[in-house]
């Protein structure tokens, strides 16, 4: 047991000034409000400018296209990184497919595509659920067929983030309707330039934009398979299982990016509290039912954080869903005000955050796929999900 | 508006001497201890044969080497707490071991240590205030002493042992006029004091929380009704994951702030009350929901799960009003209110 802070001296701590510098450089006043404009979880000058220096897969090696750093440096870009307020959505989604193109891609494959997405000039979005999916990717629908010595994919995928910015959609097909539902799944990479490939936005509560991505006809040569015919479903899995924790919980990788949602809602909590003077002329910050609110919402967050796994995935997201509407209520009516609007408190961070948590809830598998997962996983629960019958 | 952060190393591995520790207290309380003995203990909830078996042990690794201990470290003293707690063990060993390391740091010629270190007495803490007047204290109806805050002074009251104050969790509370007394301390030796209670309390929690938590899961994978095993249902499956969350996140947050109070206690900010607070709140829900789970049995005097849920609210209860905690934990976050303009 351990969390004494990690001594860096000499070259550790230049790299860290780096990084800042390089954050202060690129994440401009500019790129923050575009993303507040069109929330669409990216921003191609910094996407280029972090490939330039290998830091968009900070971790591969370099002649992978990468910076070969090592774990404490790479906590430090990716740190630095979510808690500048940049974009990170579509950086982050890109480096998931990666781990089965290199499992499952040939090659020619792998050197076409893995170095263009470390130097940032290729970006992938993730091809899972579809309208009548949600959260139960073995129902998916849409349709490859063989064609000679390639393939025609028809169907739709929805929630396809980061699409409008993208080379690639890793895109889950069904490639066997006879077969049982998990065993009839093919993946492709997906060009997004290929005729027949149309998308069309879809904007969030939280502010974000996403994705439909309709296919029709689309014809693709059989190179761009990923895996064997049929066998999507392990082509996923450790894709999957990364974006599982990604809603954060393992304790020595990234902190969580809803967590640091919480942790700015504090932030600006502690500011509007020291900032507004109370009736009797002193700060609410000395008002004791503003004091133990802000405490409890503190140790909220303290908890979150120190839950592992899908645990902490879930208690991220239902700590900020829980804190972002308490704010609401200790600071009042002027909460609501959105950014720019006059009287707006702290810049409108809480009427933000109380339309943001609600999704954190449901990206990457919702709460309730976790929950079925630790009550089947480390309960020994019997499966509570119906055994598909099938076809 | 962004918050700072530190580059901290987030290790929550238990050493194998860790383990070797909670393993060897596990398999005693679960050889000695059972459900059945912490009945045979109500309502005193004091079982003096065990506690003259296990107490000396106790003592000895909450006490110093030079004060011829174990020289246990907090973490250590959480791991065999929170082993004492899942047993709902029947004897005052967070009393116990706060109250020999207050006795050792502020009055270390005292006699009463030779008599601890034995078992023949118990020395309390009673954490809290400083208001003047009679106080609940936890083991204060198995005491023959008590050190608590008197004003902005650690006091040493000796006395007989109070009256048992019949109680929801069947604890030996006992009235005491924490008055007179041999002073020992500063209300900031007594800050150490209560951080110390608050986090083997909240090992004890953890402990309970686990338990019952394990009750419930023992009963949804046995019981069946509508013809399937009631885990398979996600109205009973959920409550037991979110429970599972509540207990791993709040034993760990216990565990990194017993390591901050040990190695780094200027940083401990919130832990201490966040931990207690975090424990209070998984052990109570793990009852409840453990009960919840068994139906109407749950609520039968038969089943298991009342004796964690009682406890659960009993023993967090003996921290301090909510509102006081929270003000403690507020002055480290927010600095104390005097000072803000």
């Amino acid at each position: 047991m351990n969390f004494s802070e990690i001594e860096l001296d000499g070259e550790p701590r230049k790299f860290w000034t780096e990084v800042k510098e390089f954050l202060a450089e690129h994440v401009t006043e500019s790129v923050l409000d575009e993303e507040r404009a069109n929330g669409s979880g990216f921003s191609e000058p910094l996407h280029l400018a972090l490939g330039k220096r290998g830091w968009v897969a900070p971790q591969w090696s370099v002649e992978h296209g990468g910076a070969g750093l090592d774990g404490v440096q790479a906590r430090i870009i990716g740190e630095e990184l979510l808690r500048s307020g940049a974009p990170y959505v579509l950086a982050s989604t890109t480096l998931l497919p990666p781990i089965a193109i290199r499992m499952f891609g040939s090659e020619e494959l792998q050197r076409e595509v893995l170095s263009k997405v470390a130097d940032g000039t290729v970006r992938i979005c993730l091809g899972y659920t579809e309208p009548d999916c949600g959260s139960d990717l073995a129902a998916v629908r849409t349709r490859a067929v063989q064609d000679g010595d390639g393939w025609i994919i028809n169907g739709q995928k929805m929630f396809t983030t980061g699409a409008q910015h993208s080379q690639y959609c890793f895109l889950l097909t069904r490639t066997d309707p006879a077969a049982a539902p998990h065993k009839g799944l093919t993946v492709f990479l997906l060009p997004l330039d290929t005729p027949g490939v149309e998308m069309r936005p879809i904007g969030t509560l939280g502010g974000e934009r996403t994705n439909f991505v309709y296919l029709q006809d689309v014809r693709i040569d059989d190179r761009w398979r990923l895996g064997d015919v049929n066998n999507g479903w392990s082509v996923v899995a450790a894709p999957l299982t990364a974006e599982h924790s990604m809603g954060g919980g393992d304790s020595d990788e990234l902190t969580s990016p809803y967590l640091i949602a919480c942790e700015n809602l504090l932030a600006a909590a502690l500011s509007w509290a020291s900032e507004t003077v109370g009736t009797d002329g002193r700060s609410l910050s000395a008002v004791p039912a503003v004091r133990e609110r802000l405490a409890e919402i503190a140790i909220a967050i303290e908890l979150a954080r120190s839950t592992p796994g899908p645990m902490g995935r879930i208690a991220c997201s239902d700590t900020l869903n829980a804190i972002a509407s308490e704010l609401m209520d200790l600071i009042g009516p002027a909460a609501q005000l959105v950014r720019g609007a006059d009287g707006a408190v702290q810049a409108g961070a809480f009427e933000e955050g109380f339309r943001f948590a609600p999704g954190t809830a449901i990206y990457g598998g919702s709460t309730d796929i976790a929950r079925n997962m630790i009550a089947e996983r480390i309960l020994g629960l019997p499966r509570s999900t119906p055994r598909r019958r099938s076809s | 508006m962004t918050a700072v952060w530190e580059l901290r190393r987030q290790d929550y591995e238990l050493s194998s001497e860790q383990q070797e520790l909670r393993d060897s207290f596990r398999a005693y309380f679960e050889k000695s201890v059972g459900a059945g003995r912490v009945r045979d203990a109500e309502p005193l909830g004091f079982d003096e044969a065990l506690w003259k078996e296990s107490g000396p042990q106790f003592v000895s690794m909450a006490l110093s080497e030079a004060a011829a201990g174990d020289g246990a470290g907090l973490v250590d003293l959480a791991l065999v707490v929170e082993e004492a707690g899942r047993a709902a063990a029947p004897i005052p060993v967070v009393e116990s071991m706060v109250g020999a390391r207050a006795l050792e740091r502020l009055a270390p010629t005292c006699d009463l240590l030779d008599k601890i270190a034995t078992a023949d007495a118990v020395v309390t803490v009673c954490p809290g205030s400083g208001e003047v007047g009679r106080r609940l204290v936890p083991a204060g109806a198995v005491a023959e002493a008590v050190i608590g805050l008197r004003g902005t002074d650690v006091v040493l009251v000796t006395g007989s042992a109070a009256p048992l104050a019949p109680n929801l969790g069947c604890a030996p509370l006992g009235w005491w006029d924490v008055v007179g007394g041999t002073v020992i301390g500063t209300a900031n030796d007594f800050a150490a004091i209560t951080t110390e209670w608050q986090l083997l309390t909240a090992a004890a929690l953890v402990g309970l929380a686990q338990a019952a938590l394990d009750i419930g899961v023992r009963y949804a994978k046995e019981r069946s009704a509508f013809g399937t095993q009631i885990g398979a249902f996600q109205a009973i499956a959920h409550p037991l994951a979110d429970v599972a969350g509540a207990v791993e996140g709040a034993r760990r947050l216990m565990w990194r702030a017993a390591w901050f109070a040990e190695n780094e206690p200027d940083a401990l900010g919130v832990l201490d009350v966040g931990a207690l607070l975090s424990a209070a709140t998984a052990a109570e829900k793990a009852g409840a929901v453990a009960i919840h789970t068994q139906g109407g049995f749950g609520v039968t005097l038969e089943s298991d799960a009342q004796l964690y849920y009682r406890r659960a609210k009993g023993w967090a209860l003996m921290a301090g009003e909510r509102r006081a905690l929270l003000a403690a934990a507020a002055d480290r976050l927010l600095g104390p209110s005097e000072a803000v303009r």
